[in-house]
């Protein structure tokens, strides 16, 4: 029974082949049957022809046709004696006569119009003669209808034309006679011709049939041989089921287990017969997902299985006999049979492999928590040496100012370079850990990168000097390269290769070079020295982390090892690439390459000057408040910030910060973050949500904190831009700088450099196709929807599904990005995706962020756009 | 003895069936007041003259009227044909068994069965398409199967009874 079954289900996987010898048979056999059935009719019109010919000769036809002509002659000699009889009679029966000539009339009619008698119409003599008649008839009609007395006088005259249409009457009797004779021979002649075609039609049907039944014969011969295959193959596939590892399980229409093979036994706990005719879903799936597959697999056995059966196999969950659940991948087929649709499905028990997975997945999550701890030692160390260093150098740097014995200078100065060398190495592992997290902070704008390279090699050149090294330049002009990328880091990147070339070169030369190719648009700068050089067994690891070659060296040249790393990832992150060659003896290079665009114009070259001769104008006094809890800090910033010209306001505490701004409008508060009570953060928010004075004035954050992720968390509170700690005089200088002069009044100060928040190109496109009128109309717009979309789709969260939320969010990117809102669109984008993966809970704290980009957003798009794009479409 | 007494009893039965007959109808039928068409004798148990039964066109109408449309032989497409059912004649003259000899002017002449004198066989007809028929187009009298709707008239046996210009029957022992 239940074998069969499976042979059933089996069989019917393998209809296609049999399909088309069945359809071949099909539509043979119904050519036959056509044939046959043409053949058939065939025979019947035929014979029903056959029979109308008989009928046509045997019939009243011929029998009547022939005593018609006969009983012409008769009447006409009736006629012809009553009017013998009528001549010699003295009172003539005139009632008999006209009668008996009425007969002769009629049978005359009758001959003359039938088509019982066509026959004779056709023969010329036979028509002449009956023409003869009809006329003879017509003349002697007035007589036989006239008056008794006339008629009567004219019947000799009647008799002489009777005897003259006599003979016309034999003639017509006689001719009849052998006219039909010969017709009955054509006849039986054709009917002979008939009957042939009968034979041959009949023969032609049997040979037919008899073909057919070879032909039967024959597929009877072929389903034999086709059955006995099926047979052998479904007893193959039953024996291959049987043995399979993996778990088959065969499900009929109404849910039920027709199969159930050794491996579910072992798998699922249960044996066959046990199995065999349960609900699939109530006896091996955990109660509380039993409506989901059964939802699931509705679905699959509709849509033909693109939904559930993603890349063939889904991992689900199953329930052994015990009650126990574990995780199995299965794969779905569906296959139509006698009984309906049915259901095979391939079960994996998967429990190892998920239980390795989740293993490993620990695993990764243990080393990235310890990448994590390691990170944020770092961090936290960085912040505490950093705080005493920025008391240390700050108060170096107003001390050398005071007035100083030589003896005193150079202690100072000493000091001064040790504590920044202690600072450059704080910063070099500051770097990697900034650069490692996910933002690096890169630029990415235009710079003419020969007057750096300059800058740095005259940095250097003293060092270089000391050990006895001279530094060759070979360089283009200033002004005619630019390079893309972020000016401070290739900086950055050339002073940790040079360094690192004098460190290691010793009364050698150091030449520096730049290499423009216009055709990959890229330059590459080299540093050359003829220094000791890098055997090839470490070049590979120069630029790894910590890495200091030579233990002799080690002694002689201070490092972290850190410098080559950062210049790696440095360049890396500015979409470049850096290398070494090295012979050990002779020397080495080192290169970096960088995407770089040829100048045109030197436009562009005056505009960067102009900004930084602004950057360096002398500042208009600001009304600065500081907010400060450490008192060495709160001491230095107020000492540079009077040596530079300004006004200052002290608060020791975020509460009391707070209470300053209530009290009046500052032209700029500088924030330190980490203060007790009220910090940074907090403060910067009340001052924003506040309202007062200064809801609207810039505030610089000052911390020791250098994580990107803080930066952030302060941008959400409101804080304008963040400077880390220690902060000197020229950074100081360059920041206030940049403040807009004598109160900025109602003006957002720009927390964003704009160029990041909008893309100023497509906004000016846009302005351009629409002109301006439409532009500022479509302008507003696009603001206040995507004020109220933003709006609607964080109030939804609570109600929605991930699937729904994101694709309005989505929906909202793709409008931000027609107004060129980059940023905006970027942090959407990013939202859309957390939401995706971590579903709606993850969607929360993103807001915050969100909403003041949005901000930014909206304030450079009603403020900045109409006044920047006027510049850059000028270019 | 047995055979004796049976063919009398047969005897006895069928002269009281005779007798019973004519107790039930007039001896006579009315007379013909116009042109006799047509003339029935022999074993007829009504008659309106010395053994034959007279019948002018009036009276045969009033033994009732029937209609046959049907096409025949001798004329072009369907004809619609009014007359006489046989049956009704037959009836009228008190017919009971027998066969009919019916002849025509022209002499033809041809024995018809009562086993067509019923409803729906043969119609003596006097109009054709509700034109009285004369000699010269096969009248007065036409007798009509209805070839059409009974393909058992469409025989030769059925064509040859077809008489037309009948003027008389005679009903004779089968």
């Amino acid at each position: 029974m239940r074998r069969s079954r499976l042979r059933e289900i089996l069989n019917g996987l393998e209809v296609p082949g049999r399909l088309k010898a069945l359809t071949a048979t099909r539509s043979g056999g119904v050519l036959l049957l056509g044939t046959v059935l043409l053949l058939v009719i065939g025979i019947t019109l035929l014979s029903t022809h056959a029979r109308n010919q008989i009928d046509n000769l045997t019939a009243a036809n011929s029998g009547a046709r022939q005593w018609s002509m006969a009983q012409a002659e008769v009447e006409f000699l009736n006629y012809q004696t009553a009017l013998l009889t009528g001549i010699s009679d003295e009172t003539p029966d005139l009632r008999a006569l006209r009668r008996a000539f009425d007969v002769f009339y009629n049978r005359i009619a009758i001959i003359a119009s039938g088509r019982t008698f066509e026959l004779l119409h056709e023969d010329p003599r036979s028509a002449r003669d009956i023409a003869n008649i009809e006329r003879f008839i017509a003349r002697t009609m007035p007589l036989i209808d006239g008056p008794d007395a006339a008629l009567r006088a004219a019947l000799p005259e009647m008799l002489v034309e009777a005897r003259a249409i006599r003979p016309s009457v034999r003639e017509l009797t006689v001719r009849s006679m052998t006219l039909y004779a010969r017709s009955y021979d054509n006849g039986r002649a054709r009917m002979a011709g008939n009957l042939s075609q009968i034979a041959l039609l009949t023969g032609a049907l049997v040979a037919l049939l008899m073909a057919g039944l070879l032909a039967l014969t024959a597929l009877s011969r072929v389903a034999q041989i086709q059955a006995r295959e099926i047979t052998q193959a479904s007893a193959r596939i039953t024996a291959i089921v049987k043995t399979s590892l993996d778990p088959i399980i065969v499900v009929g229409p109404d849910g039920r287990i027709l199969e159930f093979n050794d491996s579910a036994e072992e798998t699922f706990g249960y044996s066959r017969d046990e199995a065999t005719g349960a609900n699939l879903l109530s006896l091996l799936v955990p109660p509380h997902l039993r409506e989901e597959y059964a939802a699931g697999i509705k679905r699959f056995l509709r849509e033909g299985g693109e939904d559930l059966t993603d890349n063939g196999r889904i991992r689900i969950e199953g329930m052994r006999r015990d009650g126990s659940h574990f995780p199995v991948e299965v794969s779905l087929t569906s296959s139509q049979t006698a009984d309906g649709q049915i259901l095979i499905t391939y079960v994996r028990d998967i429990s190892a492999r998920v239980a390795a997975e989740r293993e490993l997945m620990q695993a990764r999550d243990r080393a990235v928590a310890g990448e994590q701890t390691k990170a944020n030692l770092l961090a936290v160390m960085s912040h505490e040496m950093r705080t005493p260093l920025n008391g240390l150098l700050g108060t170096l740097d107003l001390l050398q100012r005071t007035a100083l014995d030589p003896l005193q200078e150079d202690y100072v100065r000493i000091m001064t370079r040790s504590g920044g060398s202690l600072l450059h190495h704080v910063n070099d592992v500051l770097d990697v850990l900034k650069i490692d997290s996910e933002r690096p902070e890169i630029e990415s704008a235009l710079f003419d990168p020969v007057p750096l390279i300059a800058d740095v090699v005259e940095e250097q050149e003293e060092t270089a000097r000391a050990r006895g090294n001279t530094i060759r330049q070979d360089l283009p002009d200033a002004g005619t390269l630019s390079v893309v990328g972020d000016e401070m880091r290739f900086r950055q990147v050339l002073q940790n290769l040079l360094s690192n070339a004098i460190k290691f070169t010793r009364n050698g030369e150091i030449a520096l070079g730049t290499d423009f190719d216009p055709h990959r648009a890229e330059i590459t700068v080299t540093v050359t020295d003829t220094g000791a050089g890098i055997d090839s067994e470490n070049i590979s690891r120069i630029f790894d982390d910590f890495v200091t070659l030579d233990p002799a060296y080690n002694r002689i040249n201070e490092g972290t090892g850190l410098g080559l790393g950062i210049a790696r990832r440095l360049v890396e992150a500015m979409n470049g690439s850096l290398g070494v060659e090295s012979e050990p003896g002779e020397g080495s290079v080192f290169w970096f390459r960088l995407p770089a665009l040829a100048q045109v114009t030197n436009e562009e070259v005056e505009g960067s000057e102009g900004a930084d001769t602004r950057l360096d104008a002398a500042p208009t006094p600001l009304d600065v408040l500081v907010v400060e809890d450490n008192e060495i800090n709160r001491f230095v910033v107020r000492e540079m910030l009077k040596r530079l010209g300004h006004r200052v306001t002290e608060a020791k505490n975020g509460h009391e910060g707070i209470a300053w701004t209530k009290a009046r409008r500052f032209d700029l508060i500088l924030m330190d973050i980490s203060m007790p009570v009220i910090d940074g953060v907090e403060a910067t928010r009340h001052i924003r949500q506040g309202g007062g004075p200064n809801a609207h004035q810039p505030i610089i954050a000052l911390t020791a904190h250098a994580m990107p992720e803080d930066f952030d968390r302060f941008r959400e509170a409101g804080v304008s831009e963040t400077v880390t700690k220690p902060i000197d005089l020229g950074a100081l200088s360059a920041l206030l700088g940049r403040i807009p002069q004598g109160g900025a009044g109602e003006r957002d100060w720009p927390r964003e450099d704009p160029r990041a928040l909008l893309d100023l190109e497509v906004l000016e496109d846009l302005r351009r196709a629409l002109g301006e009128a439409n532009f500022t109309r479509m302008q507003s717009q696009f603001l206040r929807e995507t004020e109220d979309a933003l709006e609607a789709v964080q109030g939804s969260a609570e109600g929605t599904t991930a699937q729904d939320y994101a694709s309005e969010v989505h929906r909202i990117a793709g409008s931000t990005a027609i107004f060129g809102a980059r940023r905006l669109r970027e942090l959407l984008i990013e939202h859309r995706q957390l939401v995706l993966d971590g579903g709606l809970d993850a969607a929360c704290d993103q807001w915050l962020e969100i909403w003041a980009v949005w901000k930014d957003t909206r304030a450079g798009l009603t403020q900045e756009a109409p006044a920047v794009p006027v510049r850059i479409s000028a270019s | 003895m047995t055979r004796v007494a049976q063919f009398l009893s047969i005897c006895v039965f069928l002269v009281s069936g005779l007798a019973a007959g004519a107790e039930q109808h007039d001896a006579t039928l009315d007379q013909p007041q116009g042109e006799v068409i047509l003339t029935i004798s022999g074993q007829i148990a009504r008659t309106n003259g010395e053994g034959v039964a007279r019948f002018d066109a009036a009276m045969l109408r009033s033994l009732g009227q029937e209609t046959v449309k049907t096409s025949t032989l001798w004329t072009e497409g369907v004809q619609e044909f009014t007359g006489t059912p046989l049956a009704a004649i037959m009836e009228a003259v008190g017919v009971q068994d027998g066969k009919i000899v019916a002849t025509a002017i022209n002499a033809y002449s041809v024995e018809i069965p009562l086993t067509d004198a019923i409803e729906g066989g043969a119609l003596v007809a006097y109009e054709r398409e509700g034109e009285a028929m004369n000699i010269r187009d096969k009248g007065p009298l036409w007798v009509i199967y209805p070839y059409d709707d009974n393909p058992t008239y469409q025989s030769a046996v059925a064509y040859a009874r077809s008489i037309w210009q009948l003027e008389k029957m005679e009903i004779v022992p089968d």
